[in-house]
């Protein structure tokens, strides 16, 4: 054992503090008798046993500072608790996140022992606490992220945001100019933001709108016609358009299925076939064989309709698509 | 797949020797109802057709509007696909020819996927393909009125509609006419022409007939290029 554990052991304490008490007014009362040549013992009086305490109380703070502590918390009831640099030290990661003004002041703290700090952070995360203009600040952080996979922001892409702005002014109950003017400058704070992260923003996005179907629809199609707005997809935009599908659940979604097909089978046959290899190939790495012939087949039907329209351009288109339907098939 | 039918086929429906599977098995889609099954029975026993035939109600997701019909194929079966309106739309005479004409395309090995679209050859492909439909139902009346209703999506009570005054159409009045089908006065001389064919008097077993098969593909050919050329 080492100094260290011998000053932090509860029982040497508790022997040295019965010691000390036994043997002390002992010691300290006996005086030299020079003529009987002897110890005699003498009273002590009430200013004596002052001394006694101070002493050990002395030697109790030089020594077993840690086990006093211990037990004076014991004796006095007040239970465990830490100090600010521990407190610092164990939240620390946690209250960057959380907004200081949601947490309580520090002289409330001490006294509310049942104060939890992942319940606020809990909250912060619960769909509740997304209000209307953090989701729009999410959307327009969606928009610009997929604006920018390319390297740039493209004015179609743009056109896309804005015709957005204009459904949701259409819809709004208030004055229109003013909500126009808000959605504008909530766009431009977010235009000029350096850093942007799409999974937390699309998440965002599904939690405020999960229920409203027909307008996690519009929100979406407005998505893929971000995506598609150059008329080309690449491989980047295929990636951000699968995170924002495993998001929204697009697999167990027909509606929102049907939607990304009706703005992408716009595109020319090259794109049409870019993107049903990536579906094909996702659909595939899943292991969902019954859905890709499924798909398939409702592709295939589509096309194969789509031979008697009236215009000769969709007709030619039909017949490509229905072959590159009649391709793919053979791969699973 | 019955052979004797393969007679009715239009003289300048080129034969196609491709017969690609085009539609997965099981296609998940939604079946018809019983008395569509029923009717599609019918019309196998009266064209003696033993094809295993399985019909589906086509997904409202299709392109080529709300009444339309088509055939696909995979090995031996026959998949039928019928929108939901057109289905409201027919009573079961013109459902029957609505079946055959899709018999016909797959009897002719029209379902298999072209390597290149041509209004000629695809307007070919039709004439034949109402050859059968018309053997299902053996009534001129009845097969035009399908062709009216498919058309304009308007139930027979609803229109004032004859025969001659669709006949009379020498250019459909609406601007925006598929290109893959002949017009519909076309389509119907055609299938009253055929009628009184050698061929289709033979088949019902009739002696007199008007029409010699080689005249009158040559006829509807000529009256076919026409329409193109005029389109």
């Amino acid at each position: 054992m080492n100094w260290k554990e011998f000053t932090n052991n509860t029982a040497f304490f508790l022997v040295f503090t019965v010691g000390y008490y036994l043997f002390e007014p002992f010691c300290t009362n006996i005086e030299w008798n020079y003529r009987s040549k002897s110890y005699k013992y003498c009273n002590y009086d009430g200013s004596d046993l002052f001394w006694y305490f101070l002493v050990y109380s002395l030697i109790v703070f030089a020594l077993f500072r840690p086990v006093a502590k211990r037990l004076l918390r014991a004796f006095t009831g007040e239970g465990k608790s830490i100090s600010s640099k521990e407190y610092n030290h164990n939240t620390s990661k946690k209250t960057r996140k959380v907004d200081n003004n949601n947490l309580p002041p520090t002289w409330e703290t001490s006294k509310n022992t049942n104060f939890d700090i992942t319940k606020i952070i809990s909250e912060e995360a619960d769909e509740g606490s997304i209000d209307h203009s953090r989701f729009l600040k999410a959307l327009f952080r969606v928009f610009y992220f997929i604006a920018e996979s390319d390297g740039k922001i493209d004015p179609k892409e743009e056109d896309v945001m804005d015709k957005h702005i204009y459904k949701i002014c259409r819809r709004s109950m208030e004055n229109q100019s003013y909500v126009l003017y808000s959605l504008g400058s909530i766009k431009k704070e977010i235009k000029d933001e350096k850093k942007r992260l799409l999974g937390p923003e699309v998440h965002i996005i599904k939690k405020f709108i999960a229920n409203d179907l027909s307008h996690l629809n519009e929100v979406y199609e407005s998505i893929v016609q971000c995506i598609t707005a150059d008329k080309i997809l690449d491989p980047r935009e295929l990636d951000i358009l699968e995170t924002i599908d495993s998001v929204f659940n697009i697999k167990e979604n027909e509606i929102l299925l049907n939607t990304r097909d009706s703005v992408i089978l716009e595109l020319e046959t090259d794109q049409i076939f870019i993107y049903y290899k990536w579906y094909f190939k996702i659909l595939k790495r899943q292991g969902l064989v019954e859905k890709i012939k499924k798909y398939f087949n409702n592709q295939y039907i589509k096309w194969k309709t789509l031979e008697q329209s009236q215009y000769d351009h969709l007709i030619m288109k039909s017949i490509k698509i229905q072959k590159i339907i009649f391709n793919l098939r053979r791969d699973i | 797949m019955s052979k004797s039918l393969e007679i009715f086929r239009f003289k300048y429906d080129k034969y196609s020797k491709l017969d690609t599977p085009t539609l997965f098995m099981n296609p998940g889609f939604k079946t018809v109802t019983k008395a569509v099954e029923e009717t599609i029975c019918n019309v196998k026993e009266t064209l003696k057709v033993k094809a295993n035939i399985r019909a589906f109600v086509l997904p409202d997701n299709t392109f080529a509007g709300k009444f339309n019909a088509m055939v696909s194929k995979n090995n031996d079966i026959l998949f039928i696909g019928i929108t939901e309106p057109l289905l409201r739309i027919l009573d079961n005479k013109e459902l029957s020819f609505v079946i055959g004409h899709e018999i016909g395309h797959a009897i002719f090995g029209h379902v298999e996927i072209k390597n290149e679209y041509e209004n000629l050859s695809s307007q070919c492909r039709e004439i034949s393909a109402d050859r059968v439909g018309f053997a299902a139902v053996n009534d001129i009346s009845v097969a035009a009125s399908t062709i009216h209703k498919i058309k304009y999506g308007l139930k027979h009570q609803n229109v004032k509609f004859s025969i001659r005054s669709l006949m009379d159409w020498v250019k459909n009045p609406l601007k925006n006419y598929s290109t893959s089908h002949p017009i519909d006065s076309l389509r119907l001389e055609s299938i009253i022409k055929f009628s009184m064919s050698k061929i289709y008097k033979e088949y019902i077993n009739e002696l007199s007939y008007v029409f010699e098969n080689n005249k009158l593909d040559k006829l509807i050919y000529s009256k076919i290029k026409e329409q193109i050329l005029h389109e």
